[in-house]
């Protein structure tokens, strides 16, 4: 054959179309390639950020939460190591089958098994569960023997926080509690069960010092987050271990003479400096109860004692000052010229106005009293008398330089401020004019008025420094804060005079409970915060004696001492709820109080 | 005999040799610096792989060309049998266990298909492949199977199946206004299929659009991939110094992402070059196809490079995000036995045309 025959037409075809396809899957493939340069060429910066985001964590170190302790360094809140029993992530599907081994190994004898799927529930997926807490020698060992049995339980060692004087000093301490979601505590720390925030009290207060500074390891991690190893570790401060003035001894002494009162405050501080010695409310709690979550049981105990022992009375508790007013009356009085150290009124015993009668405490009356004698037998007449001349507004600018109705500033957290009524305060919350009755009654420091023993010790110091107003200290390194009030020595002096005849002079209300003790002796003012109002008939057929009152109903008892009365030192106030008299019951209280604080005080001078 | 081995082109066996050692190479990386348990069985299954696909290159032409379509319906059969006897691995129902070994009638098929349509189109003129009559038949050798794996279900093997079907179709001088019929057909089709697919095929679709949107969940493979990849940067972190995929970050590093380890590990350039060879390889059989002097070598050849294209560009592509997730492996370096003896046997196929290029088949039945 000479002439070739064409190449089929199918061939061309197929070449043609076999071109197009090779030319396509060039084309395919250069995107792929494109692509991958993008990738790993210039965003792989961005990729290297995301595998590094993907294996590196970082883990808080959690420093050791400082110390509280007292002025003469007993500890009051301090650390202990406790081991716990953990339930690894993997092992959480096995929580049912693997109860009973758990109960075997540990006391779960408080725990069921709906409470830890209860706490499964709430713990996210990657972090382990905490099946029992503080476990003790013999469980740690038992466990520790088993472990290679069960690869996902684990004991791991933490830190708790402990207060060894369980309720000695439990208000002002405050205690730690497990931070809940409104505390807004970042997510990291959130992880670690050791974190703990100070909740009530000074662990409140000084939280942020006592916490320190964490720390951080840098680990890598699988993808199942399980610890590959440390990458580097960053260690972080501990907290500051800190001194309180608190003598704690003393504030033992002072739960103790409390205790058969039931219900009751004292309060102690250093005049000058303002330091607290004692600051105690009783009842009170063990704070060790709400470290790590405390039980309904012991919740619903401490909420529904009729002694209210979680309330604060020292700092919280607002009271009618009643006769403890009256040395605000007298220099009111004294500054403006309405009374003079001679000014005399008669006391038969009560006085009328408007109709109305109000009742001296003595039902007979004093007779001609003068100022001195009006303090030293707290006769309420010779301030009805003298309150009508003075008016409200005096007597409140007075009550306003002891800072009445307004904090003294300590360092815990929730004190009240009181409350100091004037005109506006009337019209705006009864909506009617203040009225004589009212500055009657205000006058011996019943009404509306009310103050926290802690005011009413400042207000004490006050008076037994020379008329400087001192801020009360908890920390020992806090320095002093006085200011001086504008009070003639004269007056205070005539003051303090009267207050020392309450208990040294025979007729002084507290003659009972004279200091007798070497370095001094004790001035100081008795005081009833009436509770219920005495009806008329009552006071016809007879006022019933306290003692014959339902508890709820007595008055509460006060009594306001400084001591020694040469060279004034401490000041004391003791409020027992419901005490009836404060002679009676207040008053010795404080005098045992000074009377071993200035023993104290001598003594450690002496060594 | 003797000079058909002598025929063997020996520098793309060797080519394919480096490939497949590139595979066992990460394996052995992925187990953290072991053999066990990938690496060693690899290269066994690549030992037999090459025996057979040597034994294919030898086989002639002609004895391929008279058992297309018997093999063809064997490998349907399995198929079927799939459906009633399948052993479920992965959600999916693929293989059939014979206690000794598990075949995946899935992967046989892809090449028995293409026997079988090249036979067809061998024997089938011009002006009948224009029309819709000489049609008929190759679609449904097409759709039986393509229906049936879709149902296992396995959307990856049905699309490349489809595609390298698509190749020789193309090829065979399908009209142009006929495909584009398709095309708009299928997108009408669309929401039927939509339909179909079962909840996570969706998912994968819907996450290949934006992987950002779940990435715990569904978009995690993509973006894991993508991070494994890209942090490799240009040179890469070093054999057997892939973070991600040694700590498990990156998941089914021995299998489907095992490109995404590789890049960790070996950077752009590396990735580049095993894409080098890739293109080497393509172009071999794009080469042997222009060069066989027969149409059923010419399809053969065509439609196995296709499938061989697919495979890299599917895997690739999925693993940079350019395609949603589809289970497709990367071609004779993945972990696996049957794709790799399928490719084997393509490659095997292919080198068989090549030898028998001048070889005249008749064009009538």
């Amino acid at each position: 054959m000479v002439n070739r025959a064409p190449p089929p037409d199918d061939k061309i075809v197929f070449s043609r179309r076999a071109f197009i396809l090779g030319a396509a899957q060039a084309g395919l493939l250069s995107m792929v390639a494109g692509r991958l340069i993008y990738l790993g060429g210039i965003r792989s910066s961005h990729y290297q950020t995301l595998a590094n985001d993907n294996r590196v964590k970082l883990q808080v170190i959690l420093p050791d939460r400082g110390r509280l302790l007292d002025r003469y360094g007993v500890v009051l809140a301090t650390n202990q190591w406790i081991h716990r029993l953990l339930l690894q992530p993997e092992g959480r599907s096995l929580l049912k089958n693997i109860f009973p081994t758990l109960q075997s190994l540990v006391d779960l004898s408080h725990t069921t098994l709906k409470d830890l799927e209860d706490l499964r529930e709430n713990t996210p997926r990657h972090m382990p569960l905490i099946v029992k807490e503080s476990l003790s020698w013999e469980e740690v060992c038992r466990c520790e023997m088993h472990l290679a049995q069960y690869p996902f339980l684990s004991v791991e060692r933490g830190q708790r926080r402990f207060y060894p004087i369980k309720d000695g000093a439990s208000h002002v301490v405050g205690y730690v509690q497990i931070p809940n979601d409104k505390d807004k505590i970042a997510p990291s720390f959130m992880g670690i069960s050791d974190f703990r925030l100070g909740r009530t009290g000074l662990e409140k207060a000084l939280d942020e010092q006592l916490r320190g500074t964490a720390g951080f390891k840098e680990i890598e991690v699988d993808a199942k987050r399980r610890i590959v190893r440390t990458l580097s570790v960053t260690t972080g401060k501990a907290g500051h271990d800190l001194t309180t003035t608190l003598d704690f001894d003393m504030q033992k002494k002072a739960y103790e003479l409390l205790e058969p009162h039931l219900s009751g405050a004292i309060i102690a501080l250093d005049v000058h400096t303002g330091a607290v010695r004692i600051c105690a409310s009783y009842p009170s709690f063990d704070n060790n109860l709400f470290t790590e979550g405390i039980s309904h049981n012991a919740w619903n105990a401490l909420n529904t004692n009729p002694y209210t022992p979680l309330h604060d009375k020292a700092i919280k508790g607002q009271y009618a000052p009643g006769s403890l007013f009256k040395m605000v009356i007298a220099l009111a009085g004294l500054k403006h010229g309405k009374i003079t150290p001679q000014t005399d009124f008669f006391c038969p015993g009560y006085i009328e106005v408007n109709n109305h009668r109000f009742h001296c405490h003595a039902r007979h009356g004093h007779g001609q009293v003068t100022l001195e004698r009006a303090l030293r037998e707290s006769c309420d007449v010779y301030f009805f008398e003298s309150s009508r001349h003075i008016g409200i507004d005096r007597i409140e600018e007075m009550a306003k330089l002891f800072r009445f109705g307004q904090k003294t500033g300590i360092l815990l957290p929730g004190e009240k401020e009181g409350l100091l009524p004037n005109r506006d305060w009337m019209r705006e919350k009864n909506q009617r004019a203040w009225t004589l009755a009212d500055t009657i009654l205000t006058s011996i420091g019943q009404g509306p008025l009310l103050a926290t023993p802690l005011q009413l010790a400042a207000y004490t110091a006050a008076l037994a420094n020379g008329g400087y107003s001192v801020k009360p200290l908890l920390l020992d390194r806090d320095s002093p804060e006085k200011s001086f009030l504008d009070i003639d020595p004269k007056h205070l002096s005539l003051i303090v005079k009267s207050m020392h005849q309450v208990v040294n002079h025979p007729q002084g209300t507290a003659r009972n409970s004279r200091l007798i003790s070497p370095h001094g002796e004790m001035a100081g003012k008795t005081g009833t915060s009436q509770v219920r109002r005495i009806s008329k008939r009552e006071r016809e057929s007879g006022v019933l004696r306290n003692e014959d009152v339902q508890w709820r109903q007595r008055d509460h008892a006060l009594f306001a001492g400084f001591a020694p009365f040469n060279n004034p030192r401490f000041s004391c106030v003791a409020l027992i709820e419901h005490g009836g008299g404060g002679s009676r019951v207040a008053a010795p209280i404080v005098r045992d109080i000074l009377k071993d604080l200035l023993d104290k005080e001598y003594n450690d001078q002496q060594t | 005999m003797i000079s058909k081995l002598k025929q063997l082109p020996y520098s793309v066996i060797f080519l394919i040799f480096l490939i497949t050692s590139l595979g066992v190479m990460m394996l052995y990386s992925a187990a953290d610096h072991n053999w066990h348990p990938w690496a060693s069985k690899q290269m066994i299954r690549i030992f037999f792989g090459i025996c057979l696909m040597v034994v294919f290159a030898l086989t002639d032409l002609r004895a391929w060309i008279t058992y297309a379509y018997s093999l063809y319906f064997i490998s349907l059969i399995l198929l079927i049998a799939v459906e009633f006897m399948g052993k479920i691995g992965m959600g999916a129902q693929r293989w059939i266990d014979l206690y000794i070994i598990t075949i995946q009638p899935s992967e046989i098929m892809k090449i028995t298909l293409l026997l079988a349509l090249a036979r067809y189109f061998h024997l089938t003129p011009l002006e009948d492949v224009h029309r819709f009559k000489g049609l008929i038949l190759p679609l449904m050798m097409v759709f039986v199977p393509c229906a049936l794996v879709l149902r296992q279900p396995d959307l990856g093997t049905m699309l490349i199946l489809a595609g390298a079907s698509f190749s020789i179709f193309f090829t065979a001088g399908l009209r142009i206004w006929k495909i584009l019929t398709t095309i708009i057909l299928s997108l009408i089709s669309f929401p039927i299929i939509w339909n179909n697919l079962h909840g996570y095929q969706k998912q994968r679709i819907l996450t290949f659009l934006n992987p950002e949107n779940d990435p715990l969940g569904a978009g995690y493979h993509i973006l894991q991939s993508k991070i494994a990849l890209g942090s490799g940067g240009l040179l890469g972190n070093g054999w057997g110094q892939g973070s991600q995929s040694h700590l498990n970050f990156l998941p089914e590093k021995q299998t489907d992402f095992i490109f995404s380890m590789y890049c960790e590990e070996f950077g752009v350039m590396g990735g580049l070059i095993l894409l080098f060879l890739y293109i080497v390889l393509l172009g071999y059989g794009f080469w042997v196809t222009l060069r066989s002097r027969t149409p059923f070598g010419r399809f053969l050849a065509i439609g196995l490079n296709t499938l061989f294209f697919l495979y890299v560009f599917v895997n690739i592509s999925m693993v940079m995000g350019l395609l949603p997730v589809v289970g497709v492996p990367l071609p004779l370096v993945s972990y696996g036995g049957t794709a790799m003896m399928t490719l084997l046997m393509g490659f095997g196929l292919i080198i068989s045309v090549e030898i028998h290029r001048d070889q005249r088949i008749g064009r009538h039945s």
